[in-house]
């Protein structure tokens, strides 16, 4: 019996990833705005991060569009196990 | 300053006399570490097109090594943003009535700590270094009369003129409060 990987499961550990990314953003947005910091200086930076992810976003989707995301990344052969010895 | 009236709860006599950050200059360093952090990956891009020329010809290792950038750099502008709420919602507030000292720890601890302008005991300024001379920022060491409150104002700029107001605040307080007990 073949277990095979394909390449996408990593796709979603990486979606994963930007939801953690998303909820902790919002969460220093969150504090910037309820504190009552939301001046120009937080501004300035709240666009450079948010224009850098953004960026950085769109670069990956770039470098990755013509992946064949049903490769297999790995594959266990299961009788590997089962086999006997021979000597 | 509405949003920080609404902060601090602001009393309708209260007026707003200032709202302090430490000075720009602090979060230099943090700068200069994340600019450090943005060029390690072209640094590791090099390093792995050197040692091994076909690596990134095979599309999985291609693929891996993408997403590790993004992932890597989308961590790094988290932990400057996370580092800006840090520095940038550290305030220290001066109303003609209190000294609210608002101090961020991380993204999950907040430490607000306030007391009435006429309990101002000691006020000391400490400007100590070669850019804190040079730019005129520096500490303000504010002692009460019960010794049981202390705030420190980290860093912030002209402390000098902040202190001569505070001063002059607090015995405006004092005038004030003994004028309603009598």
């Amino acid at each position: 019996m073949t277990i095979t990987i394909p390449l996408y499961v990593i796709l979603f550990i990486y979606l994963a990833f930007l939801a953690v990314f998303l909820i902790f953003s919002l969460l220093n947005f969150y504090h910037i705005v309820v504190t009552g910091s939301f001046a120009m200086a937080s501004f300035i930076m709240s666009f450079f991060i948010f224009s850098l992810t953004i960026l950085t976003l769109y670069f990956t989707y770039q470098l990755l569009i013509d992946v064949n995301w049903q490769q297999t990344l790995l594959e266990f052969n299961t009788n590997f196990f089962q086999a006997s010895p021979q000597f | 300053m509405q949003f920080i009236g609404h902060l601090i709860k602001q009393k309708p006599y209260e007026k707003i006399e200032y709202s302090l950050h430490r000075h720009p200059i602090t979060f230099f360093p943090k700068i200069l570490i994340f600019i450090f952090m943005m060029a390690v990956p072209a640094g590791v891009y090099f390093l792995f097109i050197n040692i091994f020329p076909d690596l990134f010809q095979t599309e999985i290792y291609y693929t891996l090594a993408v997403l590790l950038a993004s992932i890597y750099f989308l961590s790094i502008y988290l932990y400057a943003y996370g580092e800006f709420v840090d520095f940038y919602l550290d305030m220290w507030i001066v109303t003609n009535d209190r000294v609210i000292d608002i101090e961020q720890i991380g993204l999950f601890s907040r430490t607000v700590t306030e007391f009435d302008l006429y309990n101002i005991q000691d006020l000391t300024v400490n400007i100590t270094g070669f850019f804190h001379t040079l730019l005129n920022y520096g500490d303000i060491d504010v002692k009460t009369a019960s010794g049981n409150t202390h705030i420190i104002f980290r860093n912030i700029p002209n402390p000098n003129e902040v202190r001569q107001s505070m001063i002059q605040l607090a015995e405006s307080d004092r005038q004030y409060h003994l004028k309603q007990s009598r």
